[in-house]
This record gives structure tokens, C-alpha cells and sequence, in this order.
């Protein structure tokens, strides 16, 4: 009974790692894009979205002030709140961040599949998610030098030759 | 194996650093781009179809719509501080024909009247009363072809957010031959004259390849 509450336990962790992991990309691509606009129109450099290496370089923009501090966030809360099968867990938030903004995206209309650009709104996202979601949990579950418990030497007198 | 950099756990300090890194790159890639398309005080945006210089502060949008029954290429181009815009359209020779067949268009000058006969249904869908009042209609030769202008206001033909009416000015282009090339700017009142020198000044830097093959 214990072992199937425990269970139960983690898959709320994990969707709940999953629900911050949106709510925070939501957030963050709400004002990040927007401010970048304003940074380059201060700069002079609006105009540069019209060419491919300037929507590249906005998605990289996008992918560290959106993508990856989601994925960082929904890992922390999956990190702290489990330390088991990590190495399959930390996945799984990020998974359910991008289906839930995928999601959000086709209900409100700016999610076109006839449209799709795979590379954008599909890869980026998962990418920035998965490693950030990655990092977030091993953050959390870091043993470092000072953590690790300190090895003693006993001394077993009866071997010492007097 | 070091476990911890600058006395943080390391998955926290390789996010720390991945952030100000991707920074760094899309500036760098950003400021590449701006050493390369700058001319002065505009970009020079050169497609496979036209070629133009827009002021580096306005959105421009280039697109392609490609499918069986033909190929229309174009770009948007807008300032971000007032209401006004303006359209670049250019119809392959398949798409063209069917553009003409389909509206039952047979040169530029029934071209220009059908798309504002469009526009002028458009805004009264939104305001019922807006009036239709042609400034100029002429011939004008632009691009090495002969083609038809028309500027006109439709009085009360813009609706904002609060349901306000303004007046709102349109130029209209359209030249035919072969392919079809169209050209639109508008303004919302005084956004028109203000943004007028900079649209004047993208249709002079313009130099399409209407009768060139890709």
C-alpha cells in the first residue's frame, strides 16, 4: 500500500514539475521576446528579424531567457521532490512543459500545423527544456565534496605490534 | 572528478554560464548580420524575387505561398510607432492567370479597382458608413513596366480598439506582364504623410525581377 502511495507520490511530482515547467515558459516567453524587440529597436537593429541569421540569433536569445530557465525551474521542484531514476525522470517534466505550451498554443490559434516549423516551435522548445529540466534536477541531487559523508580509518589495535 | 565550480554545484554553475554564453552568440550573430545587410541608415533585403532597402527599424516580412495552381511571393513591411504599412505582392505567371480568370481582371487598372473594391468591403464590415473618395487615379511607369496608381481615402475606414473611427489613406499599384505585381501602403490620419518619405523612398530602392527568371 506504501509502495503504491510512493508511486502515486511521484507521478504528482513529476506532473507538477511539469505544470511549473509550463507556467514558467508561459511567463517568460510572454515578456522575453517582447523585451528583446525593445533592446533592438534602442539598438537600431529591428530590422534584422527579416533574415534568417536574425530570427536565428532571436531564437537563441529566446532559448536562454525562456526555454532553458523553464526547464531549470520545472528540474528544481522534480529534483528536490524525488531522488530516484533520475536519469529517466528528469525527461519527463520538460515532455509534459512543451505538450502543455504545444497545447495551449493550438487552442488559442497561433499553433499552425500546415505551418509548422519543426525547428522553432518544436526542437528549440524541447531542447532548451530537457537540458535546463536536466540541470535543474542534478542541482538539486549534487553530491559535492563537503555533502559526502567523512571516510574514517579504524583502527584495529590487536594488529599493532607493540 | 571536480564536483563543484566557483563553489557552486556544477549542473547550477553550467547554467549560469549557458545563459550570458547564448547571449553573447545571438549578439554576436546579430551584430554579423548588421555588418552585412547595413547601408547607411536602412538593410538591404534581397529575396529571389525583389530587392529593397527599408529603414533598419521597421519590421519587414518576407514570405512565399507555393502550391499547384501557382507561386505568390511578397514581403510586409511596417514602422512599429505609427499606424501605417505597406505590401509588396508578386504572382508567378500560373498564378497570375488564375488571379485573373478568378476576379475577372483583365489589366492593371481593373486590377487596382477590384483590390480596393475589396479593401472598401473589408472596412465596411467593420464600420457600415465609411466612404469611399478617390484622391488620384493614373498611369505610372515604375520598374521599366506601365502600370496604374490610385490613392484614396476611406473616411471612417479604420476602427481601433475602442471602436473610434479615423480616416485612413491607401496607395495602390498594381502591373501586369505576364506576372503580376502589386503594391499597397496605407496610413491611419496623419500616419500616411508621416511614413510617405519612407515609402516613397522603398519604392525607389525597389528593383524587382518580374520578367527575370529565379
Amino acid at each position: 500500500m506504501s509502495e503504491y502511495l510512493s508511486r502515486y507520490s511521484y507521478l504528482v511530482h513529476i506532473a507538477l514539475g511539469g505544470m511549473i515547467c509550463l507556467f514558467t515558459v508561459y511567463i517568460f516567453l510572454s515578456i522575453s521576446p517582447i523585451g528583446i524587440r525593445m533592446l533592438l529597436f534602442h539598438l537600431g537593429w529591428l530590422g534584422l528579424l527579416a533574415f534568417s541569421e536574425g530570427t536565428n540569433a532571436m531564437l537563441l536569445l529566446v532559448l536562454a531567457t525562456a526555454y532553458l530557465p523553464s526547464g531549470f525551474c520545472g528540474g528544481l521542484y522534480t529534483g528536490y521532490k524525488i531522488k530516484e531514476n533520475l536519469r529517466i525522470i528528469f525527461v519527463l517534466p520538460a515532455l509534459i512543459g512543451l505538450t502543455g505550451l504545444i497545447a495551449l498554443r493550438f487552442f488559442s490559434g497561433t499553433f499552425n500545423l500546415s505551418y509548422l516549423n519543426i525547428q522553432n516551435e518544436v526542437l528549440i522548445p524541447l531542447l532548451g527544456n530537457v537540458v535546463g529540466a536536466y540541470l535543474g534536477v542534478y542541482t538539486m541531487n549534487w553530491r559535492t565534496e563537503e555533502a559526502r559523508p567523512s571516510e574514517t580509518l579504524e583502527l584495529d589495535l590487536s594488529q599493532v605490534k607493540s | 572528478m571536480r564536483r563543484t565550480l566557483f563553489r557552486m554545484r556544477l549542473p547550477l554553475a553550467v547554467f549560469i554560464i549557458i545563459i550570458p554564453v547564448l547571449w553573447g552568440v545571438g549578439f554576436a550573430i546579430f551584430y554579423s548580420a548588421f555588418t552585412t545587410h547595413a547601408h547607411g541608415d536602412y538593410f538591404r533585403l534581397e529575396t529571389n524575387h525583389l530587392d529593397l532597402d527599408f529603414p533598419r527599424n521597421w519590421y519587414a516580412v518576407p514570405w512565399e505561398e507555393k502550391n499547384s495552381s501557382g507561386d505568390r511571393y511578397g514581403v510586409l513591411l511596417a514602422p512599429t510607432d505609427i499606424r501605417a504599412s505597406m505590401f509588396m505582392v508578386i504572382y508567378d505567371e500560373n498564378a497570375a492567370r488564375l488571379y485573373l480568370e478568378q476576379n475577372n481582371v483583365t489589366d492593371a487598372f481593373s486590377a487596382t479597382i477590384f483590390e480596393l473594391k475589396r479593401l472598401h468591403n473589408w472596412a465596411l464590415q467593420k464600420n457600415e458608413n465609411a466612404t469611399l473618395s478617390f484622391i488620384e487615379n493614373e498611369t505610372i511607369s515604375l520598374f521599366g513596366h506601365t502600370g496604374n496608381c490610385s490613392t484614396l481615402i476611406m473616411e471612417g475606414g479604420f476602427v481601433d480598439d475602442q471602436g473610434k473611427f479615423y480616416n485612413w489613406t491607401w496607395t495602390f499599384m498594381s502591373f501586369i506582364d505576364g506576372k503580376i505585381f502589386q503594391i499597397a501602403y496605407h496610413g491611419v490620419e496623419g500616419d500616411y504623410d508621416l511614413a510617405y518619405r519612407n515609402f516613397q523612398f522603398i519604392l525607389n530602392s525597389t528593383k524587382i525581377k518580374l520578367g527575370e527568371e529565379k
